[in-house]
């Protein structure tokens, strides 16, 4: 009777675990498209006389293993249609099957997709006034389904990304800067801008979509929202395709046969959704994955005692800066503390604090403090003022402005206002408020009292008109990382019309900075076609952001990834991490 | 009873209603849906504008709330932000079967519940399994050899695996038996995932998966359920029919299967009973640890992304379980004990 029973309860779970498993969530595979024969060769092969077939014997070996490549993402897609996502994984994810014109490899040089070739003023692709931009197309460019890539798909895609009936993430630059997208043939595309726009690489048609699968979704439905592309786009024009995404476990990539430069080398891609950074380094650690994502500088001296695994820094054009609140009472955003009006003072505050060592310290020495926000780029001001520590020189500069401790209380003073500074950051990066603690400790050793006072990522970006605490200026040190349009230098966040006010609560210059000069070499460069004469106006604007202590690097935020040392031909680019995924491989 | 159940029912509408309420509020106080949207970058403001009318959280709070629960297909809407309401709107709300669309996802949460509520059920029913059968046979084997080596055995690991957290337990398992087994050259387990992707999704890979998310759930609940049934089951056997049954000379084994077990068990089975809605929402650290894409897990990501249609999803169907569940319970004790009556 006891073992009946027994038995009865074990196979009850026993049964309920096989049922459960057969009825488990149901995978979205992509339909399989129709076999189709190749039509063409890949333009790049030379045009040869095809070889003798050997004939086919039937072989009794077994089938060769499948070339795998897996990886870890700690953070799921919410997309996979460009056009509806701004996640960084998003775009990782992206990157293996939908190429825009082109990517940026692993130099940062333009490598060439869907575009047969690069815009330049040499090549006479790009008008004399800036305006006009040509981009011939590779003819040979197909998509999977065998339909070729043509301007019609790159203009379609314009059309999405601007109706209202799609909820994009950003409209972006073709909102503002572009006037029009037409065909002047099925593979010449042409841009017009309203004026010249100098970040036009970084920014435009880094993917497309494909109109001849997308058009009738929009017609049927009114919007592309819900179009199951999105989410299984089986129609790509990549390396590979995506076969199965399963939400919170995996996505299955498989290889293109009909991507223009032939089937890459891997079979299948698989990426395995982890809930956080730990599982991945567990992952790590066990073999599990191949390729390990935007590591914590923590993690580093453990991956340093992994036998199997690599650690690459990759450039990505972050910085961990600091920014000064220098809003004043005349503008609409809180004002930051008086003090930070006086460049002396700021210097001082930079002189004070001892980044090198923070990095050494906190970064276990993997990387530094950047001397712009445009660190190992052309556009780096090679003559930037680093502020070495020096605590001499900081108390010097700030007796000279006339911050003194007059009351003994520890803590400098000037007119009976105390220099006490609110410093912020965002909560629950542990790196950045030990970085503060630190940070803290050697400004109160020159005088400076610090008051910390963080804010969680969701309250911290909100805009000047949602009252968010550094937009609206309730801060006088604020601390983030952020980055240009890597590649490309762009920024405007340091014009005077970017001050947010309650009129136009849009900018995004939150520290109130109004500087002429600074402002009028961020428009030029802005409309600037002239490559090198873009380099020497981003000197002049490091120039200005570092001898005024606009801007103050903290460390230089590279990217860490892992490789197993199994995979060969990784190479891993800041701007477009997985451009050369056709060519990856794997050793036996 | 029928007319008891009905007057139950009738009344769980407002107690939904209020809860729904509730929940509506407080999910939308747990932070800025737009913040995960940006990823690494900030999003321009002009952006986050229209993001916020297109996903409706423009409007008030209540207004949200009216929205989810009966849609707006009844009403004209602003698409183009240029505050003329000019097209009809396409939610049908909670009342008419449409819970909405995940702000992450884009995707209705109905689909995206239903996809990992398989993978939890699977879990947790496995899980639940093997917590009945080692409790029970702990239970029972403590309280008939109550103060034996083993006795103190099992009391001394029940209290320690009572006493330990979760996230602690599977973080200790995963590192023993997966990170630290693989590199002693031994039969390891995996770390996360619910099967190896290059092997496919067969029985086996699952049951090899799920085994390391099973002991984490298992352990916390055998170290509790075997010690409710080892007072159970000390209380039962000391009473007056067992040792009548014991007595009339029935087997050993048939006075404690048929006679104490059965007595002492009713009790956990109303605590089981009480849990199964719960089995639904799943093992939040336990799925989030071992990768496991259950509604746990779901549920974490959607708190984490303020993803309020989904969370709002997961607990409205909880609740609604919870609901119905204490009614089946309070019908359940009229068959399990005659002197209660609801008429």
């Amino acid at each position: 009777m006891r073992r009946t029973w027994f038995y009865a309860l074990l196979s009850m779970a026993v049964v309920a675990a096989f049922v459960l498993t057969a009825c488990g969530p149901a995978e979205t595979p992509v339909a399989e498209e129709p076999v189709e024969e190749p039509t063409e060769a890949p333009a790049e092969e030379p045009t040869e006389e095809p070889a003798e077939e050997p004939t086919e014997e039937p072989t009794e070996e077994p089938a060769a293993e499948p070339k795998i490549v897996t990886m870890t993402f700690f953070e799921e897609p919410d997309s996979l249609n460009t056009m509806y996502s701004g996640m960084w994984f998003a775009g990782l994810a992206i990157d293996i099957f939908n190429p825009g014109l082109w990517y940026f490899d692993d130099n940062l040089e333009p490598s060439l997709e869907m575009a047969a070739e690069f815009p330049t003023a040499d090549n006479g692709l790009i008008s004399e006034d800036g305006t006009t931009i040509t981009v011939p197309l590779r003819e040979e460019a197909q998509w999977s389904d065998g339909e070729p890539v043509t301007a019609d798909d790159f203009i379609f895609t314009y059309e999405m990304i601007l109706d209202p009936a799609n909820t994009v993430q950003s409209t972006w630059p073709y909102d503002e800067y572009v006037e029009s997208v037409e065909a002047s043939d099925d593979h010449t595309l042409v841009l017009n801008f309203t004026e010249p726009f100098a970040p036009w690489a970084t920014t435009i048609f880094q993917f497309v979509m494909p109109e001849h699968v997308l058009r009738p979704v929009f017609e049927e439905e009114g919007t592309l929202d819900n179009a199951a592309w999105n989410r299984t786009p089986e129609v790509v024009n990549g390396a590979f395709r995506v076969r199965e995404w399963q939400s919170a476990s995996h996505i299955i990539y498989e290889a293109n046969d009909n991507y223009w430069r032939g089937r890459p080398v891997l079979d299948e891609i698989h990426i395995l959704i982890v809930p956080d950074a730990e599982a991945q380094m567990a992952a790590i650690e066990n073999g599990d994955t191949d390729i390990g994502i935007f590591l914590s500088y923590a993690d580093v001296p453990v991956i340093e005692e992994m036998e199997d695994v690599e650690l690459t820094t990759v450039l990505s054009g972050y910085n961990e800066s600091w920014f000064f609140n220098l809003n004043t009472e005349e503008n609409a955003a809180d004002a930051g503390h008086p003090a930070l009006q006086d460049v002396e003072v700021r210097q001082a505050i930079a002189y004070a604090v001892d980044f090198d060592a923070i990095c050494e310290e906190l970064l276990y020495g993997k990387t530094y403090p950047p001397s712009t926000k445009w660190e190992e780029t052309p556009y780096d001001y090679p003559d930037a003022n680093l502020y070495k520590y020096d605590p001499d020189m900081a108390n010097q500069l700030l007796d000279e402005a006339g911050w003194v401790d007059s009351n003994d209380n520890g803590t400098r003073d000037k007119d009976g206002v105390e220099l006490v500074l609110t410093y912020a950051t965002t909560q629950g990066r542990e790196v950045r408020e030990q970085t503060q603690v630190i940070a803290q400790q050697y400004l109160q050793d020159v005088g400076i009292g610090i008051e910390i006072q963080n804010a969680s990522y969701d309250v911290f970006w909100n805009s000047y008109g949602e009252g968010g605490p550094i937009a609206t200026g309730q801060f006088d040190i604020a601390q983030w990382s952020d980055s240009p349009d890597f590649p490309d230098p762009n920024e405007d966040q340091w014009l005077c019309s970017e001050i947010p006010t309650e009129d136009e609560p849009e900018g995004n210059n939150w520290y109130g900075i109004c500087d002429e000069e600074l402002d009028e070499m961020v428009r030029a460069q802005a409309v600037e076609v002239d490559p090198n004469r873009r380099i020497e106006l981003f000197h002049d604007i490091g120039r200005i952001l570092t001898d005024n202590v606009y801007w103050l690097g903290v460390w230089h935020d590279n990217d860490l990834w892992t490789r197993n040392m199994r995979t060969q031909n990784i190479k891993i680019s800041g701007a477009d991490p997985f451009w050369n995924c056709f060519e990856w491989d794997v050793s036996e | 009873m029928t007319r008891y159940v009905v007057r139950r029912l009738l009344q769980a509408i407002p107690q939904l209603f209020i809860i729904s309420v509730v929940l509506f509020v407080l999910a939308n106080t747990m932070g800025d849906p737009l913040a995960s949207f940006g990823g690494r970058r900030r999003i321009r403001s002009e952006d986050r504008a229209r993001l916020r009318r297109r996903l409706g959280l423009d409007k008030p709070v209540m207004v949200q709330y009216v929205i989810w629960l009966v849609g707006n297909d009844w009403m004209q809407v602003d698409v183009d932000g240029d505050g003329v309401a000019d097209q009809r709107g396409t939610r049908r709300g909670v009342l008419r079967g449409d819970f909405g669309t995940s702000f992450m996802e884009g995707r209705p949460v109905l689909e995206i519940i239903r996809e990992r509520l398989g993978n939890t059920l699977l879990l947790m029913l496995t899980a639940e399994a093997v917590i009945l059968i080692f409790s029970l046979a702990i239970g029972m084997y403590s309280a008939l050899r109550q103060y034996s080596v083993l006795d103190y055995v099992f009391t001394t690991f029940s209290f320690v695996g009572y006493s330990m957290p979760i996230f602690w337990l599977a973080l200790l398992l995963m590192y023993l038996f997966a990170v630290n087994f693989k590199r002693w050259g031994l039969p390891h387990f995996p770390t996360v995932g619910m099967y190896d992707l290059a092997k496919g999704k067969t029985v086996g890979q699952v049951l090899w998966h799920m085994a390391l998310p099973v002991a984490t759930i298992s352990i916390m609940s055998i170290a509790n359920y075997s010690r409710f049934v080892r007072s159970q089951m000390l209380e039962v056997i000391n009473q007056d029919y067992i040792r009548t049954a014991h007595a009339k000379g029935l087997p050993k084994r048939m006075v404690v299967l048929e006679h104490a077990l059965k007595n002492a068990s009713l009790p956990l089975v109303t605590l089981v009973g009480l849990d199964l809605p719960l089995l639904v929402s799943g093992a939040v650290v336990t799925e989030s640890i071992f990768a496991w894409p259950g509604m746990g897990r779901l549920f974490w990501d959607a708190a984490k992304d303020t993803d309020v249609p989904v969370l709002m999803g997961i607990l409205l169907i909880i609740s609604t379980l919870v609901v119905i569940f204490q009614i089946i319970t309070d019908v359940a004790y009229t068959y399990l004990d005659p002197r209660i009556r609801y008429d």
